[in-house]
């Protein structure tokens, strides 16, 4: 079947099977940032934004995109880049497989939420998994690109 | 692997139905989160996810939620937040990750009757119903009861506009595991009688908690509140006077009521199972627990508000 999506703001028209996931459409389309890591909903590696929402490539049906609107972080370059500079220099950009996913989520919950909590940012951050470093060099990272107070939270 | 021959996208639930029934093998597609774990090759996936049925809307009596809204969409609705003291936001909220959350459906949750489900054990205290489209509205706890599978369509749940107090309670290995137990507790705000005794107010308020237990690892179900019989008055009753603002002496009271015997005598008919994430001799000793936390806990708030 045809599937008219559009991905990155760029209308596409792909050829899939009934029951594709949309991680296997985007990486046949070229979308190679969205990886594939335990299939099983658990990690976040795969997860990309429909209609600005954060969700798993892995467990979503490549049909349900139809008329919707998908970003990858190859449409979020600016932004990711941005981000990336800073999770590098705040060491917790190591062996990088986790990031696409994990900048995604953080630009939804940019978005989403207005000066989060340490708390609020960790219980967002809960799907994306990360097997090199701990977490708190992102979450220094989240903050400084989220512009929080530090200083407020911890009073 | 886990597939489907034909993808059908209904237009309308009729058609959703007709579409069901021509084979077993036909399936309606919920988040698909789980179906996707599954091996077995369907014949036709059902989509419903443009029968505009994701909502969350109220009238006088009940608010009802759309069989296709998301796990994400119940965690972060205003409407919710203020009925239960924000009950089935704490019950989602840990269900892995916000994507996860933005993906799963209530009805691929609650027609699935997934034992380890977070969000049925709450909607089992708060008298929810389920609305089917051939089967009607029933019971969300007849409904669990029936053993046979249902072909029929959950169009949507509703749940009662009364005020309660809801807790909810899990036991997970980790943050985003499922949980390998799980309890809810809820009771309808009573009216304080004045003139008789804190002790007696107490007892009233403790029988009349709504129990559920979860993740099981079977199906969740509704307890009978048995609490009543087993009081064991001991200390309390040789003549102790319990004060109205000591809040202390009322915790110990409680926890007196829910002794060990009383929570025995609650759990007997609930069937606890081993799986890989525990035993069912933990399960039943931590669902004491968490039964006796959340009283104490809807207690406590109901101390602010009553007494």
């Amino acid at each position: 079947m045809i599937l008219k999506t559009t991905i990155n703001g760029r209308e596409k028209e792909l050829l899939i099977n009934e029951d594709e996931f949309l991680v296997d459409t985007l990486r046949k389309a070229g979308y190679l940032s969205v990886k594939r890591g335990c299939d099983t909903s658990s990690c976040g590696l795969c997860t990309v934004l429909l209609n600005g929402k954060p969700i798993l490539s892995c467990s979503t049906f490549s049909v349900r995109s139809e008329g919707k609107e998908i970003e990858t972080i190859e449409g979020r370059e600016k932004e990711a880049k941005e981000f990336g500079e800073l999770l590098a220099s705040e060491g917790g950009d190591q062996c990088g497989f986790c990031v696409p996913g994990f900048v995604l989520t953080v630009l939804a919950m940019k978005k989403e939420l207005k000066n989060p909590t340490d708390e609020e940012i960790l219980h967002y951050m809960n799907g994306n998994l990360c097997r090199c470093s701990g977490y708190m060099s992102h979450l220094r990272a989240i903050k400084k690109f989220m512009e929080v107070n530090q200083f407020e939270n911890c009073e | 692997m886990f597939g489907f021959k034909n993808y059908f996208q209904a237009q309308n639930i009729e058609a959703a139905y007709e579409e069901l029934i021509k084979n077993k093998q036909n399936i309606i597609i919920g988040g698909g989160s789980y179906l996707k774990m599954s091996k077995v090759l369907y014949n036709t996936g059902i989509d419903m996810s443009k029968l505009n049925l994701n909502y969350i809307r109220e009238d006088h009596k009940y608010i009802s939620i759309g069989s296709m809204t998301t796990f994400r969409e119940i965690e972060i609705n205003e409407l919710l937040k203020t009925y239960y003291n924000n009950i089935f936001t704490y019950s989602v909220k840990d269900i892995l990750g916000v994507q996860f959350r933005n993906n799963v459906t209530v009805g691929g949750t609650v027609f699935s009757k997934f034992g380890f489900s977070d969000l049925i054990t709450p909607l089992l205290t708060v008298d929810c119903l389920v609305v089917l489209y051939k089967g009607g509205e029933k019971k969300l706890d007849d409904f669990l009861k029936e053993e046979k599978s249902t072909r029929d369509i959950l169009i949507e749940i509703k749940i009662p506009k009364e005020e309660y107090i809801g807790i909810f309670k899990s036991i997970r290995k980790s943050s985003t595991d499922y949980s390998l137990i799980n309890i809810s507790v809820s009771k309808k705000k009573n009216i304080i009688d004045e003139k008789d005794s804190v002790k007696n107010n107490l007892i009233r308020n403790i029988k009349s908690y709504n129990i559920a237990i979860g993740a099981k690892p079977g199906k969740a179900v509704l307890v009978k509140n048995t609490i009543e019989k087993n009081i064991s008055y001991s200390e309390f009753s040789k003549g102790n006077k319990l004060e109205k603002e000591n809040i202390l002496e009322k915790r110990k009271f409680i926890l007196e009521l829910l002794n060990d015997e009383a929570m025995e005598n609650l759990l007997k008919d609930v069937l606890f199972g081993d799986n890989m994430r525990s035993t069912k001799e933990y399960r039943k000793e931590m669902a004491k627990v968490l039964i006796r936390k959340a009283i104490l806990e809807g207690e406590e708030l109901d101390f602010k508000n009553n007494y």
